[in-house]
């Protein structure tokens, strides 16, 4: 919201800086086909000129490299940018660097009340630990919002999360787990203490994502969306894995309480569904050796409950089911991880009990088997869903705008420093 | 249905009430005195800005209105200027910096972005010598606190 600023008056209005063209007709202007430039002579309006409330308007558009110019520029933007510097803390750990890592954390101490998110992409697993030790314990009072770039392949010492979760004393809003780079790496939610730790956040929670991790336990989830009442988005991707663990079951859906009715998000999968209509050979097999088995009625039914949980959630803006599996070509690999247990996404499955989501943007199914190429479903998609783009196919394009879309702040640190 | 806006100097600007309430401060206005001719004085806009703000508003007259940026994301992108707007931004850094000061009265969140993300993308990638030219600032540090500032800040100089 723009706040009028009449009470601090309008520094660079006041002087009665005057065109030299006096001769505008309204109607012209009407119209919009003056372009007047230049032509006010005296006291030329400049950027010291802006209210401060503005300056720092402009700081969110700016990565941490320009900020750090800009605080360097002269007294006066050191005063605007400053603070907006140290807000968003971007931190690469590599193994040999100890003596600048000390001397970030000194200054990251001092500067410790400016610091509201961080982001820290650590090339080996224990340089978490070792950067929680180099912190002294609670010191950013305004730090809601991390984000932990790493191999997650070794195990962690004890404690490494409640050393995490100590960093801020008024509860996390925004968690991201993110895997380093290119590597494999399996996180098990089970293996590390990932259940205190959301435990003590969900709480505050509104942001919770993991991307590229698999095994992530959906009980685990399944226990978040019960606890964290102001959740906004959950997304978790990966999981490439067929097991029971990795999939939201359909009696999740029936019978537990999830308390997040403020959702925007919702990127998980949902599996264990019984898919008789799946007839089709399967990587050259009978489709049977890969389907749960049920009738179609046991099917319908639990889509039923699924679709009828969803559906309220009626804030919903992206609803993602699917998830790209890896960037193998491999058409026996895909087959192989391809989700047969899935919703059908078919009007005869109940698709229209989500007729009420009208604020979808994104709905994402990649690598599903699903129906939705019917004319009725179509149909149905341009009625009711009139925003919403429907991804089904695991496209470079899907790749980039889910991640521009689900996680803004990196998109623009991506963009600009990826060629560093 | 078109109202009349009035600007610093005495200039009248007859223009379609939908395209006035693209400012949310007009838009209050007119509600708050409900059907009336009368003109609207805005005492802190010059022709020639008042000009280039109902240029902007015209062209946007349909847009549908912003939906309100999600969660608390620090980041945000600066590289999605349409490209009338940016065309539209084409002016001296003065024109600039009164639009974005009209905006921000008016209250036109969307033109104050634009105006933002205009001023954010002159900044980009520039040494903090040319950021003083491009603005055409005064350096006020010593070289020694300059050097000061740049260690204390290092995680975020480039390496």
């Amino acid at each position: 919201m723009v706040k009028h600023k009449s009470k601090q008056g309008n520094r660079s209005y006041q002087q009665p800086s005057r065109t030299g063209e006096t001769q505008h007709s309204p109607k012209q202007a009407d119209r919009g086909e003056h372009n007047p430039t230049g032509t006010i002579v005296e006291a030329p309006t400049s950027f010291n000129d802006l209210p401060v409330e503005i300056q720092e308007k402009i700081a969110p558009f700016l990565n941490h490299y320009d900020l750090a110019a800009c605080v360097r520029v002269c007294r006066s933007w050191k005063r605007v940018f400053h603070r907006q510097l140290w807000s968003h803390i971007d931190l690469v750990w590599n193994e040999d660097d100890k003596p600048w890592q000390k001397r970030v954390c000194r200054a990251l101490r001092t500067n410790r009340l400016f610091v509201r998110s961080l982001r820290l992409s650590l090339e080996l697993d224990d340089l978490l630990p070792l950067f929680l030790r180099q912190c002294p314990a609670v010191p950013f009072p305004n730090l809601t919002a991390v984000e932990i770039e790493a191999p997650f392949e070794d195990d962690y010492e004890e404690g490494w999360l409640a050393g995490l979760f100590n960093l801020t004393t008024n509860g996390w809003k925004r968690i991201v787990f993110r895997k380093f780079k290119n590597r494999f790496s399996i996180l098990e939610f089970d293996r590390y203490p990932f259940e205190e730790f959301l435990r003590l956040a969900a709480p505050t929670l509104e942001v919770f994502r993991t991307y590229d991790l698999s095994l992530v336990s959906m009980e685990k989830v399944d226990e978040l969306l019960c606890t964290a009442p102001n959740l906004k988005e959950l997304y978790i991707s990966g999981g490439a894995d067929n097991t029971p663990n990795n999939w939201l079951h359909p009696e999740m859906f029936n019978e537990s309480e999830w308390v997040c009715s403020n959702l925007e998000v919702f990127g998980c999968r949902i599996g264990g569904i019984p898919r008789p209509d799946i007839t089709r050979t399967i990587d050259r097999r009978p489709a049977s050796e890969r389907v749960i088995e049920g009738t179609i009625q046991e099917s319908v039914n639990l889509q039923r409950q699924v679709y009828a949980r969803l559906a309220q959630f009626t804030k919903l803006r992206k609803l993602a089911l699917g998830f790209p599996i890896d960037n193998d070509e491999d058409k026996r690999y895909k087959e192989f991880y391809r989700q047969f247990d899935c919703l059908a996404m078919t009007l005869d499955s109940g698709l229209d009990l989500l007729k009420g989501l009208k604020n979808l943007r994104l709905v994402a199914l990649v690598d599903m088997e699903i129906y939705v190429d019917g004319e009725k479903e179509q149909a149905w998609f341009a009625e009711n869903w009139p925003h919403a783009t429907i991804k089904t196919e695991d496209d470079a394009k899907y790749q980039a705008s889910d991640d521009s879309d689900s996680d803004g702040w990196r998109t623009d640190v991506d963009d600009d420093d990826d060629d560093e | 249905m078109t109202v009349i806006l009035v600007s610093s100097d005495n200039q009248d600007f007859k223009v379609d009430k939908e395209v006035a309430e693209r400012s949310i401060l007009i838009k209050n206005m007119l509600e708050d005195v409900g059907e009336s001719d009368s003109p609207i004085p805005l005492p802190n806009v010059t022709s020639a800005v008042l000009t280039k703000v109902i240029e902007y508003c015209e062209h946007h007259r349909n847009d549908p209105v912003q939906v309100p940026e999600e969660t608390d994301d620090p980041r945000k992108r600066s590289n999605d200027i349409e490209e009338w707007d940016m065309k539209f931004m084409q002016v001296d850094q003065e024109m600039l910096f009164e639009i974005i000061l009209a905006a921000n009265y008016l209250d036109i969140k969307p033109l104050l972005d634009v105006g933002c993300k205009t001023v954010a993308n002159i900044i980009k990638g520039k040494t903090p010598e040319e950021i003083r030219k491009a603005f055409n600032i005064v350096n006020d540090f010593t070289p020694e606190e300059e050097a000061q500032i740049k260690k204390e800040n290092e995680w975020a100089e480039d390496r």
